[in-house]
């Protein structure tokens, strides 16, 4: 689903002190699965998914979705596919705080109507939100329940893949775990990115892209 | 109500709403002023329509023996047209009135030779007042002017009421109209210096260029219409005013923007995940405008209420009673909002727009 190749991400590319967040390498990622990108802080993971995601712009290289170049895509091409065919699952929810947990699923969806209301309020009970929980804002709700929210706004389009940045950082072992199951189970046709440090949540991947120091240093 | 509409962040943030609405409601507040300021016009109004309709012309030092005055007096009583009315050279200064700004302005007069003269003039005028009691000596002003000057009927009115008199008159009689005008009886003696004129066909400009085409080259003075008059000289008052209102939009432009620029760089993440989700910068930038829009809308709306509110309580338990008014509308303070207005809302709309549509979820 995704060729990467020849990839780097230089900050400051203007200084001469030039830091290097991705070093130049190739990568190719499967149309299916949970793929795991794990390393340590400072690693480059994240900034692999977010050039992945389109959401950076590599400083070269490129990568290929379905064998289309997304890094040269116009801005309108890229909000499209971040919009239809990508979800995104972030560290910290982020979550609208003055939206309920509802809207915050509606916010994302493309479709409008009753019918898209019945389908954000379907994955809210399916990730174990209850009737009553779906008017409280994300200040009423546990880290949990708000990365549950998070999750079902980044599948509400059904997108082909899901990007998660972190997506148990702060959650509890049992509410790590259980995140992780709804992404395991979500990726059984669809692939989903999952970014950490955590390896113990990765038990479960198939595929494994570990990171260090801005290079990719090992595919399992 | 969807999400990402304006009414759903104003019904969801109310306090936060409310701080910028109470911010932008200050707009309003420069509407007042401006109809403070052209209260001035309100005063003007009914005497102008007075002055619209008697010319006054003016015998000339140079004009050798009373010459030219003589004739044109003589042509206009020859004309069907036109009426004339003498009155000798001596006048007397109409009473000044404080205005809805707190300074003194100084009014126009008439002084007729009888009780007669005055009420033709009444009557051709269409003013209304119980001219019963009139006789030489007597003055009459306005009902609002008697109040402005906290004089009632049978009061003395002299040098010590206003300065510029050399004579004492009774006030006799008191006129329905808001007209800011003194109307003197005082049989000052036969020679002709001035003389009033008027016609049932004609009135302001038209009369004026009739009259000056009828002078011609000739020695004798006209009045500039009063109307005229205050333009030259209410004018640059105005601009002062419209002046002032941009420089207080400027601050309150500051000074609102620096409360909502809070309140926005709080939102940064918001926008960010907006854009994460495919939001495009057009969609973001639309939302930021709804959201200022409405609040502006709302801002607007109770604040229409209470100018109306406020000038109406001013007027009715404070100005009227005093012989002074407060516009509930005006030109001047319909411009002074929308420069308000404007200068606070479009760089506000434009640099939050920007600002927000270009938010990185990636950088948090």
């Amino acid at each position: 689903m995704f060729e990467i190749k020849n990839i780097s991400m230089i900050y400051d590319s203007d200084t001469d002190e030039k830091m290097y967040a991705l070093g130049g390498f190739d990568l190719s990622l499967p149309d299916t699965g949970l793929v795991g990108i794990i390393g340590p802080s400072g690693s480059g993971k994240s900034t692999l998914m977010y050039c992945i995601s389109t959401l950076k712009k590599p400083t070269e290289g490129s990568v290929l979705y379905n064998g289309a170049e997304v890094t040269e895509s116009s801005d309108h091409e890229r909000e499209e596919l971040r919009r239809k065919e990508f979800g995104f699952v972030f560290q910290k929810h982020y979550l609208v705080p003055y939206m309920t947990a509802l809207d915050n699923v509606l916010v994302a969806a493309t479709g409008r109507g009753k019918e898209t209301e019945e389908r954000a309020k379907n994955f809210l009970k399916k990730l174990g939100l209850s009737e009553r929980e779906f008017g409280k804002r994300p200040a009423k709700l546990s880290g949990g329940q708000c990365q549950r929210v998070a999750i079902a706004r980044a599948m509400i389009n059904d997108p082909k893949v899901i990007f998660a940045d972190e997506p148990t950082a702060s959650l509890d072992h049992e509410n790590a775990f259980n995140v992780m199951k709804i992404l395991k189970e979500y990726s059984k046709d669809r692939l989903v990115l999952v970014v950490t440090h955590d390896r113990s949540i990765l038990s479960d991947v198939d595929l494994t892209v570990e990171m260090w120091d801005g290079m990719v240093s090992k595919v399992s | 109500m969807k999400p990402l509409s304006a009414f759903y962040y104003i019904k969801n943030n109310k306090g936060r709403a409310a701080l910028i609405i109470f911010m932008l409601f200050f707009t309003i507040g420069m509407f007042i002023a401006g109809n403070f300021i052209q209260s001035m016009d309100w005063y003007w109004e009914e005497g102008s329509r007075v002055d619209d309709k008697i010319v006054l012309l003016n015998l000339l030092p140079t004009d050798v023996e009373d010459r030219d005055f003589n004739a044109v007096c003589e042509e206009i009583e020859a004309d069907p047209k036109l009426h004339i009315l003498y009155r000798t050279g001596l006048g007397f200064g109409g009473l000044s009135w404080n205005s809805t700004l707190g300074f003194e302005i100084g009014a126009q007069s008439y002084v007729f030779n009888s009780p007669e003269e005055l009420k033709e003039v009444f009557e051709f005028l269409g003013l209304h007042a119980d001219l019963s009691g009139i006789h030489e000596g007597s003055v009459i002003v306005g009902k609002a002017l008697a109040r402005n000057r906290k004089l009632n009927l049978g009061d003395t009115v002299d040098g010590t009421v206003e300065r510029s008199l050399s004579r004492a008159f009774t006030l006799d009689a008191l006129i329905d109209e808001d007209l800011y005008a003194t109307f003197y009886i005082a049989e000052t003696g036969t020679n002709r210096a001035r003389a009033y004129v008027y016609s049932e066909e004609m009135e302001g400009e038209e009369l004026h260029s009739y009259l000056a085409e009828k002078i011609g080259g000739r020695k004798v003075k006209m009045d500039d219409l009063l109307r005229n008059y205050l333009k030259k000289e209410i004018r640059p008052l105005y601009l002062v005013m419209i002046a002032g209102a941009v420089l207080l939009s400027i601050i309150l432009a500051v000074t609102v923007n620096s409360v909502v620029n809070g309140q926005y760089i709080r939102r940064t993440y918001e926008f960010g995940v907006y854009r994460a989700l495919g939001l495009s910068k057009g969609r973001i930038i639309r939302k930021t405008t709804g959201e200022l829009l409405l609040m502006d809308f709302i801002a607007v709306v109770i604040g229409v209420g209470v100018a109306a509110l406020t000038t109406f309580l001013l007027n009715e338990l404070y100005y009227i009673p005093e012989g002074r008014y407060l516009p509930y509308f005006s030109m001047l303070g319909l411009i002074c909002f929308f420069i308000a207005n404007l200068t606070v809302m479009v760089p506000m709309i434009i640099s939050k727009g920007r600002r927000m549509s270009r938010a990185d979820v990636t950088e948090f």
